[in-house]
């Protein structure tokens, strides 16, 4: 169909058969710029065979059990862990990412040079596809299931995002410095550190569908009125919606319940992770799956 | 009755208006003057000539039309014609030369009107005494400048390397009466997809030799070749001074760079991934040119030696990255014969990763320090970044390289040479490695692998290309539409790793070519 239009453009007989001679000597192909784990190769092997997966997170460690400081992160990387798939977690940030937010795996078989990028989008399927089968079969299309997710994604959320970028001592004391580790030199912190600021007030506002930012005891209220429901949801079950084994629910509540009980936060904030703290039964979860995957 | 006549005075009248009469008038005004100005100027250089050896000294020299420069600034460029004629023994001719010197000074710095005027009298008090000829004349010397309009406004288009871009941009002339100048520039362009920079330059104490360089830049680089772009935002601090009588510059510039590696494509490789983000580079930078070469752009004669020394993150200087990086470059041009020249370059580079300040050790380089090379104005034949470690369509760069090329560049028949066309042919080619460990070693040492590293790069063959082509140059640029086919190459196409030739057509325009 597009035949006679490439014709068209196709070069003439006579120099396709003199660029088929060229180049005249092909010489082997150069290995690849060395990383830091092949210039320090006994210091990378100090934990376990190198994976061939590499999840791509905030983090400040290479080692795939030490968990992520961001909740998107660290649902995935427990996810991963839960679903028992191998692999290492590479300290990242937002740009390098295909989808423009971490996290991503790469999965790369060192032989062959080449290598597979799956954003945070694909990671679902790309682990029913490569990970063995999971007893838990709790049903992600439900009404129970997705409303429990909007409360999660929205009001707890939302009062992690508050406590954590909004409220500027702990945007001082905790996130910047973990987020802009790689360039900790004035005044790139400063910088970075009000733009991530700025998109966590963006992100807050458009969640309740208001132009205005709500005040911060009302956005921590809201968090509190969330984990009180989940925690009716979990009830005496070792896992959510009853399930035999930990799912992505699980891992996705964990993100937040171990960032929030872990991180000493401050300001209203603390006084959210202190609430938590009162529902034993989502203290537990996090305890169970902290011991079992970290 | 007299219609003939009346008729030629009003032929001449009305004649007397049409535009030919009055160029033929002006023209031959224009010639009068000329002569009288001629016979003048020789009536004064005989003068001068026949006096040339007569004693003389500065009374004063006065520098007219400067309202705007400061007196500081002004007396620094007279006074070494004043110093000299303190000294005694001192001539017309010396006062004359003296006095030029100032003026190519005065010239220099951009913020006069280059046509600079100077007359000589005797001070109007002085009473020349025929007795005692050979006792010195006072002088006293005016200097008539014109200041140039401050400030200046432009808009246009631009060629750099294989790139075009508009832009707009403002100078400051003279900002403190010291031949300071701002500079502010925006512009956008191909590759490097917006720029705003604003530079302040100063002379250092009023030579037209030394000056130092404030600078503020940000861009945003299409760095399409390794699928990522480059966001920068640096202060550049630069000293520089020239040594005129060995045609050397050199320069000793610090740098603070904060740069962002974003928008990644989508099929960007996982070396690529592994740097993106932001890093901060703080560097000194020395550079030393010496440029004999006639003309930059399409030089037929003459000879280049670049030699560009920078040191990164270590000690006070801190930053993210630390390193020393060297690169040298020469140039030669020579004319055979019939407008014939022949014109070589060899230039090379390492790249050696040092450790941070409060770091254990080294750390490898980054895709945005290392060097990428090949391109239609670097090593033809090649795509942009086209030679050395490649992953999937990325250049991923090298630590250590080597590239030269040989040319043979001839006029064009019935053009003659004047002209900046030419036919060339050229073979050129380089060497792109990344930094190794020797086959044999466990651990990493910098020294020994990048001995190795060097030993390889300079034992094995080359990436080869030949070609043969027209070369346009331009006063701004040169234009180059060259037919090439890759001699050697690293890998074949298609194969993962594999270095990027180009055959056939590939046109290539900049400021520099190697």
């Amino acid at each position: 169909m597009a035949s006679p239009l490439r014709d068209t453009f196709r070069a003439p007989t006579f120099i396709r058969r003199l660029f088929s001679h060229f180049p005249l000597i092909t010489h082997p192909v150069d290995p690849l710029p060395m990383s830091i784990e092949d210039f320090y190769p006994s210091a990378a092997r100090q934990h376990v065979e190198r994976s061939i997966n590499t999840l791509y997170s905030f983090t400040d460690s290479t080692d795939g059990s030490v968990a992520s400081f961001n909740p998107a992160c660290l649902k995935w990387q427990t996810y991963l862990r839960i679903r028992n798939v191998p692999f290492d977690t590479h300290p990242s940030n937002n740009h390098a990412s295909p989808s423009g937010s971490l996290p991503f795996l790469i999965t790369s078989s060192p032989s062959d040079r080449i290598s597979q990028t799956v954003p945070s989008t694909k990671l679902g399927r790309w682990i029913e596809e490569h990970a063995v089968g999971s007893a838990n079969t709790v049903d992600t299309d439900g009404g129970d299931y997705r409303a429990f997710l909007c409360l999660l994604e929205g009001a707890v959320r939302d009062a992690w995002l508050y406590a954590l970028y909004v409220d500027p001592s702990n945007l001082s004391s905790l996130t910047i410095p973990k987020y802009t580790a790689q360039t900790p030199l004035w005044p790139i912190p400063a910088i970075l550190g009000s733009q991530m600021r700025q998109a966590a007030v963006d992100a807050i506002r458009k969640s309740p569908s208001s132009s205005a930012l709500p005040a911060g005891t009302e956005i921590y209220e809201k968090a509190m009125e969330a984990f009180k429901a989940l925690s009716i949801l979990l009830g005496d079950d070792e896992w959510f919606f009853g399930a035999d084994e930990a799912g992505m629910f699980d891992a996705e509540v964990f993100a937040y319940t171990h960032l929030l009980l872990g991180l000493e936060i401050g300001g209203g904030g603390g006084v959210v992770a202190e609430g938590l703290g009162w529902f034993g039964n989502l203290v537990d979860h996090e305890e169970r799956i902290r011991r079992r995957w970290f | 009755m007299a219609a003939g006549g009346s008729g030629d005075v009003f032929d001449i009248l009305k004649d007397a208006g049409s535009p030919d009469t009055i160029a033929a008038q002006r023209a031959a005004q224009k010639a009068h003057d000329e002569e009288i100005s001629i016979k003048a100027q020789r009536r004064a250089a005989e003068t001068i000539q026949g006096h040339s050896s007569q004693p003389v000294y500065f009374d004063s020299i006065t520098v007219l039309g400067a309202p705007k420069t400061r007196r500081p600034f002004l007396e620094r460029l007279v006074k070494p014609a004043l110093d000299r004629s303190d000294q005694g023994d001192f001539t017309l001719k010396d006062a004359l030369r003296e006095l030029s010197k100032a003026i190519n000074g005065l010239q220099h710095f951009e913020i006069f009107h280059p046509n600079i005027p100077f007359y000589i009298d005797t001070p109007s008090n002085y009473v020349y005494d025929p007795k005692t000829p050979n006792n010195p004349i006072p002088l006293s010397a005016i200097i008539n400048v014109k200041e140039r309009s401050r400030i200046l406004l432009k808009s246009g288009t631009d060629l750099g390397n294989t790139e075009g871009s508009a832009y707009v941009q403002g100078s400051v002339r003279n900002v403190f009466g010291g031949a300071e100048f701002l500079h502010v520039s925006a512009s956008k362009g191909t590759r490097t997809r917006s720029a705003y920079d604003a530079t302040f330059t100063t002379p250092i104490n009023s030579s037209p030799l030394a000056a130092i360089e404030l600078k503020g830049l940000s861009t945003a680089r299409d760095n399409s070749h390794s699928s990522h772009t480059e966001l920068s935002r640096r202060f550049i601090g630069t000293v520089r001074w020239a040594t005129p009588a060995y045609k050397l510059k050199q320069s000793i510039s610090y740098e603070g760079l904060w740069r962002t590696l974003t928008e990644l494509h989508e099929d960007a490789s996982a070396s690529v991934r592994r740097d993106a983000g932001d890093s901060m580079k703080s560097a000194i930078t020395h550079l030393l040119t010496r440029d004999t070469r006639d003309n930059p752009i399409l030089p037929s004669s003459g000879t280049l030696l670049r030699l560009r020394n920078s040191i990164a993150g270590i000690g006070p200087l801190k930053g993210t990255v630390a390193h020393w990086k060297s690169e040298a470059e020469t140039a030669l041009a020579y004319p055979l014969f019939k407008g014939i020249t022949v014109s070589s370059s060899v230039r090379g580079g390492i790249l050696y990763p040092l450790a941070l300040s409060g770091d254990a050790g080294p750390k490898p380089s980054t895709i945005a320090d290392r060097f990428h090379i090949g391109g239609a104005n670097d090593v033809r034949g090649f795509q942009t970044g086209g030679l050395g470690p490649h992953s999937g369509k990325d250049s991923l760069g090298g630590d250590a390289y080597v590239a030269g090329s040989l040319g043979l560049l001839f006029p064009f028949p019935r053009v003659g040479t004047d002209s900046g066309l030419r036919f060339q042919a050229f073979i050129n080619g380089g060497r792109l490695l990344a930094l190794e460990r020797p086959p044999d070693v466990q651990d990493m040492n910098i020294a020994q692998g990048m001995k190795y590293t060097v030993s390889r790069l300079l034992s094995e063959a080359p990436s080869l290309a030949a070609g043969v082509g027209i070369v346009y140059g331009h006063p701004v640029a040169r234009f180059e539409l060259n037919f090439c086919l890759p001699i050697g190459v690293r890998g074949t196409y298609g194969e993962e790793g594999a270095e990027r030739a180009r055959k056939g057509l590939q046109f290539g325009v900049g400021v520099e070519f190697s």
